[in-house]
């Protein structure tokens, strides 16, 4: 035996540090400029710059030096996003930005926890009907319990706080998307699965949650494509999207509101059209380069600190940073796809691919919306915008990702263990 | 006068921003690359290790047996094989099993209409195999384990 090195030994993960040290030199530059906005300077955005540096330090030393084959890669693209968001909302309003980095604190630790139970995949699978039950038990519950929030009644208002359930359906739909068709050769038994998707899409529609509704149903339709490669049944199954796409045009007013105003914002500019013209005029007005930070005028656009966040980057990074955040969220795809092939087995490669299509499909949709690419829907840029609930889920889908990434090196490192002689 | 200055600082600033997160991107790239080629390694590396075993349930005097599978494996009553289970209902050469990169997958040897896979006939083609699925040739009945796989807990659970 020539080489007589051990496993650890012999493959070293290349660190990401430097990359982390960026993203903190990035970080810390953005929040001194915003500190000396006016002549006296602001400790707050110091201060607020110094907790996330501390976050971002001790969650990559902890995870990295406890998991050895944890994806760095998704986690500081992940990190980058929250960054950025909380740059754009400090100087916004440095009141958001402080309650949305608890927030980020908060996510940090339901990673953590997802990472930890991903160590057992089976503890979900076991939990298949339970997760099935509440999420479509949640749905039900909104329809009582929910109360109306940007034309959606979608919200669960308790207090001063307005939490969003359905972002936590979309991670619990990934378990049971990757539960049933894992042994996806007998078809005829994936009935429950259908079934439970088509109810869940049905009552968003009903609530008028239009993004959250295409978001689980194409997500559902990719990932069954991958895991059973059925060309016709999924054809079929676009083709029923579009079918319920064209009926709920002629069914409901507010789909034909949204459809008009995409085909021509500046005719209602003064009514339902206000929104994505003034964000078009936003991402012109910053051009190439954007009008530098805290110059842009981000006010003006409605929602600017949650689904609008993306005209707010390109009006004051400019063009070409929009265009480096769209390359980030591809090159998660990337990495997530990486990560569900090199899963252990069917069951996490499909809940690893699910997560990554969550997120990069929630993402495009937003920016397509804002870009005026497809008709716009209200839904949050994970990682970015402003919303508790929103970072939540984005973070506990980052949490199962890794956790399948750190299970398929230890799988991959037992194997190379075994034919060492 | 501080208006002014800062104004300057904060248009200066768009460049390094921009410069900074296209960097990042590269290096994000560059990195990822890097890392996805020594996986790559380690992968090939570890390819041949065998993908599980076989387990024979009947008939009853070999019961228990284990046969591990390899990348390609010939399945018959012929000591050639490189299963080879001693049973008169069996061909020579009576099927295969072998890996593809989609996962493991069963051959019948010649059509010989007597390879069962959960129950149902192996027609021409090949029939992709998952873990506790549970192969008949002949009068042998034999039922998978694939490594790293966990079987599902009754059906549909």
């Amino acid at each position: 035996m020539a080489n007589k090195k051990s496993a650890r030994a012999r493959w070293k993960r290349v660190s990401a540090a430097g990359l982390l040290t960026l993203i903190i030199l990035f970080e810390l530059t953005a929040f001194a400029l915003l500190a000396f906005r006016e002549s006296t300077p602001d400790v707050n955005a110091f201060i607020l710059g110094g907790i996330l540096v501390v976050l971002l330090l001790f969650q990559y030393l902890t995870l990295t030096s406890i998991f050895r084959h944890l994806d760095r890669y998704i986690l500081i693209i992940a990190n980058l996003l929250v960054a950025i968001g909380l740059i754009v909302q400090y100087r916004i309003d440095p009141e958001i930005a402080f309650r949305q980095v608890t927030w980020f604190a908060v996510g940090m630790v339901a990673m953590y926890v997802c990472i930890l139970l991903m160590r057992r995949p089976n503890f979900f699978r076991k939990l298949t009907l339970v997760i099935m039950i509440a999420c479509a038990g949640v749905m039900m519950a909104l329809f009582v319990l929910g109360s109306e929030k940007y034309g959606a009644t979608n919200w669960i208002i308790i207090g001063d706080n307005s939490l969003q359930p359905s972002e936590l359906v979309k991670a619990g739909t990934v378990f049971i998307l990757a539960h049933w068709l894992a042994n996806a050769k007998r078809l005829r038994g994936i009935w429950p699965l259908l079934l439970y998707v088509v109810a869940v899409v049905g009552m968003l529609v009903l609530q008028r949650d239009l993004g959250a509704a295409v978001l689980i149903a194409l997500t559902a339709l990719i990932v069954f494509y991958v895991a059973t490669g059925n060309k016709g049944l999924t054809v079929l199954g676009l083709g029923a999207g579009c079918a319920g796409a064209v009926a709920g045009y002629f069914m409901f007013d507010h789909v034909r509101v949204r459809v008009a105003i995409w085909k021509n914002p500046w005719a209602t500019y003064t009514g339902s059209g206000y929104q994505i013209a003034q964000g078009l005029m936003a991402i012109a007005s910053g051009g190439v380069f954007g009008m530098g930070l805290t110059r842009g005028s981000p006010k003006l656009i409605p929602a600017y600190h949650t689904d609008y966040i993306f005209a707010v980057i390109c009006e004051e990074f400019g063009i070409i940073f929009g265009v480096a955040v769209i390359a980030l969220y591809l090159a998660l795809i990337v990495r997530g796809a990486l990560v569900a092939l090199n899963a252990p087995d069917r069951y996490t490669m499909l809940i690893a691919f699910g997560c990554t299509v969550l997120i990069t499909l929630q993402s495009f949709i937003i920016i397509a919306g804002v870009i005026k690419l497809i008709p716009l829907t209200g839904i949050t840029m994970p990682f970015v915008s402003y919303g508790g609930s929103s970072l939540l889920s984005s973070m506990i889908l980052l949490g199962i990702l890794e956790g399948v990434a750190i299970a398929g090196g230890e799988t991959l490192e037992k194997s190379l263990r075994e034919i060492e002689v | 006068m501080y208006e002014n200055a800062y104004e300057i600082v904060v248009l200066a600033m768009r460049y390094v921003f921009v410069a900074l997160i296209l960097y990042i991107l590269l290096r994000l790239v560059l990195h990822s690359i890097t890392e996805f080629r020594a996986v790559q390694q380690i992968k090939e590396q570890v390819r041949g290790v065998s993908s599980g075993y076989l387990e024979v349930l009947a008939p009853q005097e070999l019961r228990g047996e284990t046969f591990v599978l390899r990348r390609e494996n010939s399945i018959g009553r012929s000591k050639r094989c490189d299963i080879f289970i001693r049973h008169e209902s069996l061909a020579l050469l009576h099927a295969f099993i072998y890996e593809k990169k989609q996962g493991l997958f069963l051959t019948d040897y010649e059509n010989r209409a007597n390879v069962y896979l959960n129950g149902e006939l192996v027609k021409k083609g090949e029939e992709l195999l998952y873990t506790a699925d549970e192969l008949q040739l002949g009068d042998v009945k034999l039922k998978l384990h694939l490594n790293g796989e966990q079987a599902e807990e009754a059906d549909g659970q």
